[in-house]
């Protein structure tokens, strides 16, 4: 079973790379076109044939290319990145000889992601404990930052053919790398390139959602919970309908953020994007229930620590504290509640705590202005604002 | 083996190993030979010295030192190191008798210059006769060689003699086993420095050497890299262990004239590492060692004067080399797979090595024709080493200059030695590659300043593992007595740094490194500490230990001073079931999910009962939680909040503390003896906080 003859895929590569079809390349020098799949493309030294086809400098990068080919075809995926990496390499001084013309952008995207992902694969690969995790990660992600340095510079073209417009997919070839290996300090100098570059508002929709998405990732890391909203928000509502999986891993990043916000999702979203094990947790804090949200936090604590969400879903329970509190206080209907009955509502719902940690809490809770009043200590009292005790917590700054 | 020491006039020490002399002195050929030293032990050497050493070494000492050093030694994994040390020090005992002595130290040499003629250094490798060794990958099985691997028994000059006291305490373990010739009598008076630590884990028992009546050689092993991976091999029982086939042919050190006397050592090839690679080393036996520069090494033809034994088609071409560890054109190293190796060590022994005094130009001059290549040849010079590498057998002897370091202690120059370090083997085509062999250490101080390294290292500056040892006990001695942080953290660091050039990855490393942690951690230096933590990280992945949870419970704590929660959620997702029961982890779980919710009280309550060291890394990040509390406080509270209530809420010890704590902010108190403060007059400074 074959594709096409090589010499007849040759032909095409030549005739494109003349035709400066930079699409057609990228297709063609793919990892995941079709072509790669057949065995007549697996050839362990395709030199002498590739340099009766191609001229200088497209046949080095089809060697290269058909060597990855053949590697990942054996198995060994260590070879496969040098040769891929050593073609994006080449690559990226091609890119730099061609001045004034951006038409070669599409390869550089196709093999910048194929990079990526073979370095994915042999990083599983790789085998001895000697070896750092993440290095080979992080390897490709110097050689995909040689790229972007190629396109960030060329600033003298004009605007149609800058190669300035392909910095943003690079940019999120290299968050995904860096999320990967959790290095996302280094995404800080990407994002400011991306804020400052006139293009900003120029480059695809679709890698703006990316961006957005893995900007919003990393300010929700930060703890910057209102820009994590924004982006995460313009990723989930530019994001196209039918990414499904990409609506989905964005809302697992949304929902969160945008409860400790005070905003509740509702059940129909998260069951169309079938993250229902937002659903109970949504209701357990939205009633206080502390031990229905331990219970879930346990239930669900391997999906919520592999989406790297625990330490926030972790966070809501603070929103919890503040809605049981809410009840006690509409229940005992005073402005001076006893810390006694604050305390036992906590250890009916399971909480080990004392009067002591029961104050600490709401200590807490009316320094972040949650609520409005004050302990008084030597009373052990709970004083709280005779005008609105528990604001909203959207109207929480 | 013979072991011959020149008299007073003499500067030239030959070594003789020989299939069926041992205790034979034969002169060195060609020397007209003055009176003999006293002659070397027997080959069964009465082992009465055992009982006598005492138990201060072997148990109180080393109990005690513990004792009093961290609580986690007591706590954590450290006893059945110690029992296991004990285990195997019974199986020494056992196997005293039957150990082949090292030699003993000769008497010491004059300082004089040599005046004596002295053998030709070229072209008389048989003169001394052979000691056999064998390179197909075997496991060495004389540990308790290895152990001997330090023998105090040479000296050069006065500084040597000096070291040489601290080797020969030191090294107990050799003399226990023979008479040890008499010592100068200074020597004797010195205390007794560090008993060598041993925590590694138990050898199992070692087969005997066969009895043979011949001298045993120390072997050069590593012993932990030959712990750490089966793949590290090392070649070089010097007994008959070795097969006819290899051996070496004869060992010739010329030392200066400062030098006192001299072992030999065999020399070995060790290999390293899953692919092939061989280094190749002098055992550290003696403190010629320390001055003991291999300078060239050839590999030679072997095949016209071959012996029995050696196997045809494999091999390594003949090469000449220097200095060890530099490369040369790349090859099959794996072609030596098996093979079988002849090595020649000899020193040269023609007038023109004149000891070199302190590099002095002359001599350099003079050597620098003979010497051949040092590291940095012209490209002439370098065909032309090329082209001698043709020439079949002996190339021309080469020596080094021993160049000073610069050394924290000052050592004093080294004596010339040259040795020429010859393989034989039957096949010419293959050369081997040495890239990235790693050294191994020749160096014998105790002490070492740290100094980062801008070239590759120098053997003679890296030390060897058993003195690591010592020199790790000796740093964690003078800290429990001085706790000098910065005395302890540049030793360390000199520790760590001959550990990674030698490319030791064991559970002694990690023993460096815990202790390093340890000590960092106390003295709060957070920059040391996260090195040794994220080295410790990968060697618990590589080879594991007792006190790895304990670890991963720091490294928690480390993130949650960071505040690198996405590091954090990494090690959660790590966690197995088992390691968040344990209590240091599940402690440093319990802290970070109080710190994460704000729930400052149990946080303080938790820092009241931290487990083993986590209590001082808490204390890297516990005033910024308190000055957090302390916003969180007086912005909540109304009227007033007592000291008293303050100091319980922030884990102070008393009053005084709190009270010290908080003047740093002025804040308003509601009375004068300021036990109460007022929590909205002091709103004011909340900004401040």
């Amino acid at each position: 079973m074959t594709f096409m003859t090589l010499a007849h895929y040759l032909q095409i590569i030549d005739r494109s790379w003349r035709a400066q079809d930079g699409s057609k390349i990228a297709s063609f020098i793919s990892l995941r076109h079709e072509h790669a799949k057949y065995q007549n493309y697996h050839v362990e030294s395709p030199e002498g044939l590739v340099e009766r086809f191609l001229i200088s400098p497209i046949d080095d990068l089809v060697v290269l290319h058909l060597k990855c080919l053949y590697y990942i075809a054996v198995g060994d995926f260590l070879e496969a990145y040098r040769q891929q990496s050593t073609l994006v390499q080449n690559f990226s001084k091609i890119l730099q000889l061609q001045k004034e013309e951006n038409w070669s952008l599409p390869i550089m995207y196709t093999i910048c992601s194929d990079l990526r992902l073979v370095a994915q694969q042999a990083e599983k690969q790789k085998i001895g404990p000697n070896e750092n995790p993440g290095e080979i990660l992080e390897k490709a992600a110097e050689c995909l930052m040689g790229c972007f340095r190629v396109c960030a510079a060329d600033n003298r073209s004009a605007e149609e053919d800058t190669k300035r417009i392909g910095m943003l997919a690079l940019v999120n070839q290299l968050f995904k790398v860096y999320f990967r290996i959790n290095k996302l300090h280094l995404c800080k100098p990407l994002i400011r390139a991306i804020e400052s570059s006139p293009f900003k508002e120029c480059f695809s929709l679709s890698q703006q959602v990316t961006y957005r998405y893995f900007v919003g990732r990393k300010a929700m890391y930060d703890s910057n919970y209102k820009a994590a909203d924004e982006y995460l928000t313009y990723a989930f509502e530019n994001c196209h309908k039918s990414s499904r999986k990409n609506k989905r891993l964005i809302l697992i990043y949304l929902v969160p953020v945008k409860m400790l916000l005070g905003y509740i999702p509702s059940k129909k979203v998260l069951e169309k994007y079938d993250v229902v094990q937002f659903w109970d947790l949504v209701q357990a804090v939205c009633q206080g229930n502390l031990k229905r949200f331990d219970e879930l936090m346990d239930m669900h604590e391997t999906f919520f620590i592999k989406c790297g969400i625990y330490l926030i879903v972790d966070k809501l329970k603070i929103i919890a504290y503040r809605n049981l509190f809410r009840k006690v206080y509409l229940i005992l209907n005073t402005h001076q509640i006893p810390v006694e009955a604050l305390q036992s509502a906590l250890e009916y719902l399971g909480q080990d705590v004392d009067l002591d940690e029961t104050q600490c809490i709401v200590a807490n809770l009316i320094y972040e202005g949650k609520i409005k009043g004050y302990i008084s200590h030597q009373h052990r009292k709970v004083v709280v604002s005779k005008q609105n005790p528990f604001p909203a917590l959207t109207t929480l700054s | 083996m013979t072991f011959v020491c020149g008299e007073s006039s003499l500067s030239f020490i030959g070594f003789r190993m020989t299939d069926n002399s041992v205790s034979a002195i034969p002169p060195p050929p060609g020397t007209e030979n003055p009176p003999l030293p006293p002659p070397p032990p027997d080959s069964t050497p009465p082992n009465q010295q055992h009982s006598s050493w005492p138990p201060y070494y072997y148990n109180s000492y080393y109990n005690n030192q513990y004792a009093q050093y961290y609580q986690y030694y007591m706590m954590n994994g450290y006893n059945p190191h110690y029992g296991a040390y004990q285990a195997q020090l019974a199986n020494k005992k056992e196997e005293g008798d039957k150990i082949q002595p090292p030699l003993p130290p000769g008497p010491p040499l004059p300082s004089t210059p040599p005046s004596n003629p002295r053998p030709p250094l070229l072209n008389t490798p048989k003169q001394f006769g052979n000691i056999r060794f064998q390179l197909n990958g075997k496991r060495l099985l004389n540990a308790n060689a290895m152990f001997q691997g330090n023998s105090p028994n040479s000296g050069a000059a006065k500084k040597k003699r000096k070291r040489n006291r601290n080797n020969q305490n030191n090294h107990f373990n050799q003399q226990i086993n023979y008479n040890v010739p008499p010592l100068p009598p200074p020597e004797l008076n010195i205390p007794k420095p560090a008993p060598p630590p041993e925590t590694m884990p138990p050898e199992p028992p070692l087969p005997p050497l066969p009895d043979t009546g011949k001298a045993t050689l120390p072997p050069l092993i590593n012993q932990e890299s030959q712990d750490a991976k089966p793949s590290q091999n090392g070649f070089s029982n010097p007994t008959d262990d070795w097969p006819e086939s290899l051996k070496i042919t004869s060992i010739v050190a010329m030392p200066s004239a400062r030098l006192r006397s001299i072992k030999t050592n065999p020399v070995s090839l060790i290999k390293i590492g899953a692919r092939n690679h061989y280094r190749i080393s002098i055992v550290k036996d003696s403190l010629l060692l320390v001055k003991l520069k291999l300078y060239r090494v050839s590999w030679h033809n072997f095949k016209n004067n071959s012996k029995k034994g050696l196997s045809p088609g494999l091999g390594a071409r003949s090469r000449s080399r220097s200095p060890i560890g530099k490369r040369s054109q790349g090859q099959d190293p794996g072609a030596l797979k098996g093979i079988v190796l002849q090595v020649t060590v000899q020193l040269p022994v023609t007038e023109n090595f004149k000891p070199l005094m302190k590099g002095g130009k002359k001599g350099k001059g003079k050597l620098a024709d003979r010497l051949g290549p040092t590291k940095k040849l012209s490209g002439k010079a370098l065909k032309k080493q090329k082209a001698r590498r043709r020439k079949p057998i002996f190339t021309p002897p080469s020596a080094r200059i021993w160049k000073k370091t610069t050394n924290f202690y000052n050592r004093e120059p080294p004596d010339l030695i040259i040795v020429k370090l010859t393989l034989f083997n039957d096949d010419t085509t293959v050369d081997f590659d040495w890239s990235d062999c790693h050294i191994v250490g020749t160096c014998q101080d105790l002490e070492k300043s740290f100094l980062r390294l801008r070239k590759a290292p120098d053997p003679c500056d890296i030390r060897p593992v058993e003195v690591l040892k010592l020199s790790l006990e000796n740093v964690k001695v003078r800290w429990m007595e001085k706790q000098d942080y910065f005395y302890a953290c540049d030793q360390l660091k000199s520790i760590r740094q001959d550990l990674t050039v030698q490319g030791i990855r064991n559970e002694f490393t990690i023993q460096v490194y815990e202790t390093h942690a340890r000590i960092a951690l106390e003295k709060g230096d957070h920059e040391e500490f996260n090195q040794c933590q994220t080295q410790l990280k990968m060697l618990y992945i590589e080879i594991g230990g007792p006190n790895r949870n304990e670890f991963i419970a720091y490294r928690i704590l480390y993130y949650v001073f960071t505040k690198n929660t996405l590091d954090i959620m990494t090690i959660m997702k790590s966690l197995s079931k088992e390691e968040k029961s344990d209590t240091c982890i599940s402690f440093a779980l319990k802290i970070r999910s109080a710190w994460g919710s704000g729930n400052f009280h149990k946080f303080f309550m938790l820092y009241r009962v931290a487990p083993l060291m986590a209590g001082y890394l808490i204390d890297w990040f516990i005033d910024r939680e308190r000055k957090d509390y302390l916003k969180c406080i007086i912005k909540s509270y109304r009227q007033n909040v007592t000291v008293t209530f303050l100091m319980q809420e922030l884990a102070y010890g008393t009053a005084e503390e709190c009270l010290e704590f908080l003047e740093k902010f002025s804040l308003s108190f509601a009375d004068g003896e300021r036990t109460l403060v007022d929590c909205k007059s002091s709103m004011a400074v909340l900004p401040n906080i």
